[in-house]
């Protein structure tokens, strides 16, 4: 017998629900203040128009649905799926307003693209698009890598159980700190620290490629936001592009990195344990996918020899790979290019790596790096299984921020996400396919939103059909909550409808 | 003073294991073309 939700759960919901789209409006007040800056009317009556709906929606949630209960489990999980649904929809309407997305659909998909830190884009005209909209895009990218409820949690509500099962049901499953608060805190420490180091180095690295000072810095700003929080987005069509400069690219491949870093591991390193990143299962993993993956690409890439010499093929091939591997997407060929360029071999190469990601509890989505570590684990504790005599005792370990016993119950989980994901992987690629587009051409779309990537090979545009548009926004909604809030919504909804 | 030291070297170790990636793939790639 299912449960029908009684009005105190739904009042729990709304009340969390209002804190967001509280703390969500708030951060429209910094585009403001760029557009007054820039002396940019239009957009700032944009900001203006959105920043009064959204706190108008959210005190009115807030009043109506007051409580002073903690949410539970089920709560948690639906505010969660809610919240991020009420945050793309909210966020698209400076967009829509600024009148380069055709449709109010292709700002939904861009601000769901840029909270999932996916990256993919259906901007019309985007090298003309003004500082603020610009900064709203990577806004909603740096606000969706530290988590929608991490806002919330670090300024808004107080640390307790209930704040810990909102933290959870945000696919966040390590607690940094025994409190949750100060947890939600030090993430925001880490990327304010790199934000800050991050924007001087790529400002500089713009400026000294011909770029404006005030502009390099509002590049660097905009990248670094991208490049940490794995989104990929970026203030110029050609994307990285766009700079042809080394440097710019060196940095943005160390930032990628740092950005699909655990959080937990970033909190280890940082209070003194400076060898946990050589002995992490996740940095280990991480390292290992990488060179395999790159020796696939360079192989797929040799056939054709479309790069000739190691520093071509360095730059292309694998800043993509890396690029794909930590979920980023920034793109320094054309979209088209991987498919008359690229061979198969190299596609495929760069759909292993999407669909593998980076470490847990990071900005990365996809599979991630902690359980493909414990799916290797169990599959060479299965061959030494076989090869001990009967009546040994074999016990696996692992090392993640200590050392571990490796349990029945961490193996059945790696497996079933990883099923999860594949399938989900898997039915975007027949949604591209039904719409007429290549299988491989479709599972490289449908990797890259599932996974939260954004690399592009041509599909994503704004001519793509609304079925398929709708199809990859819930794949890069469902991708970046790891599937459970999504089940339980869709449980409460049935209960609400179905249950006594 | 002792935790922005500690923050400083973690930092440090973090870039550094950036660029050991980003080196190791760039020696892997030139390996893998010259054979």
């Amino acid at each position: 017998m299912i449960l029908r939700p009684q009005l105190k759960d739904l009042k729990v919901v709304g009340f969390y629900l209002g804190k967001m789209i509280l703390g969500l409006s708030l951060f429209m007040i910094i585009p403001m203040i760029v557009s007054l800056i820039a002396r940019e009317l239009n957009p700032l009556l944009d900001f203006l128009i959105s920043f009064l709906f959204c706190v108008s929606a959210g005190l009115l949630l807030h009043i109506a649905c007051y409580t002073t209960k903690d949410p539970q489990w089920s709560h948690g999980m639906v505010v969660i799926s809610l919240a991020w649904l009420l945050a793309a929809l909210l966020g698209a309407v400076p967009l829509f307003l600024s009148g380069h997305w055709n449709s109010f659909l292709d700002a939904f998909f861009d601000a769901m693209s840029g909270l999932s830190t996916t990256g993919l884009t259906l901007v019309q005209d985007q090298s003309h698009l003004s500082y603020g909209h610009q900064l709203w895009r990577h806004l909603l990218a740096f606000i969706g890598g530290q988590g929608i409820v991490i806002v919330i949690l670090a300024f808004f509500v107080r640390g307790g159980s209930g704040a810990f099962r909102l933290y959870i049901g945000e696919a966040r499953d390590e607690r940094l700190l025994p409190n949750i608060r100060r947890t939600a805190q030090f993430i925001w420490v880490v990327s304010l620290v790199y934000l800050v180091l991050g924007t001087l180095v790529l400002g500089l690295a713009a400026f000294g490629g011909g770029i404006s000072f005030w502009k390099a810095m509002f590049h660097g700003v905009c990248i670094f936001m991208a490049a940490f929080d794995t989104a990929g987005f970026a203030p110029h069509s050609q994307n990285i592009m766009y700079y042809h400069n080394p440097a710019f690219e060196l940095t943005t491949l160390v930032i990628m990195i740092l950005g699909a870093i655990n959080f937990k591991l970033h909190y280890t390193v940082w209070s003194g344990q400076r060898w946990e990143i050589w002995r992490n299962i996740e940095t280990r993993s991480f390292v290992a996918v990488i060179l395999a993956l790159f020796a696939l690409v360079v192989l797929g890439l040799n056939q054709t020899k479309v790069y000739d010499g190691a520093v071509s093929m360095f730059r292309k091939g694998f800043y993509h790979l890396l690029s794909a591997q930590t979920g980023t997407g920034f793109q320094v060929i054309y979209s088209d290019q991987f498919v008359s360029e690229w061979t198969s071999l190299s596609m495929a190469g760069l759909i292993l790596a999407m669909s593998l990601g980076g470490c847990v509890c990071s900005t990365a989505g996809a599979i991630k790096m902690l359980r493909i570590g414990i799916i290797a684990k169990t599959f060479m504790a299965d061959v030494r299984r076989y090869i001990s005599p009967p009546s040994a005792v074999l016990i696996e370990k692992l090392h993640h921020i200590k050392q571990l016993i490796l349990t029945e119950a961490q193996m059945r989980s790696a497996c079933l996400m990883t099923i999860a994901y594949v399938f989900v992987y898997l039915l975007g690629a027949v949604a591209g396919m039904l719409c007429g587009y290549p299988f491989m051409e479709s599972l490289f779309e449908s990797t890259s939103a599932a996974g939260n990537v954004g690399l592009s090979c041509g599909i994503t545009s704004p001519t793509m059909p609304a079925a398929l548009k709708i199809t990859y926004i819930v794949l890069m909604w469902a991708g970046r909550l790891e599937f459970m809030s999504i089940f339980v919504l869709i449980g409460s909804a049935v209960a609400l409808m179905k249950g006594r | 003073m002792h935790r922005l030291k500690n923050m400083a070297l973690g930092i440090a170790t973090e870039i550094i294991y950036a660029l050991l990636i980003i080196g190791l793939g760039g020696i892997l790639g030139s390996i893998v073309i010259l054979f």
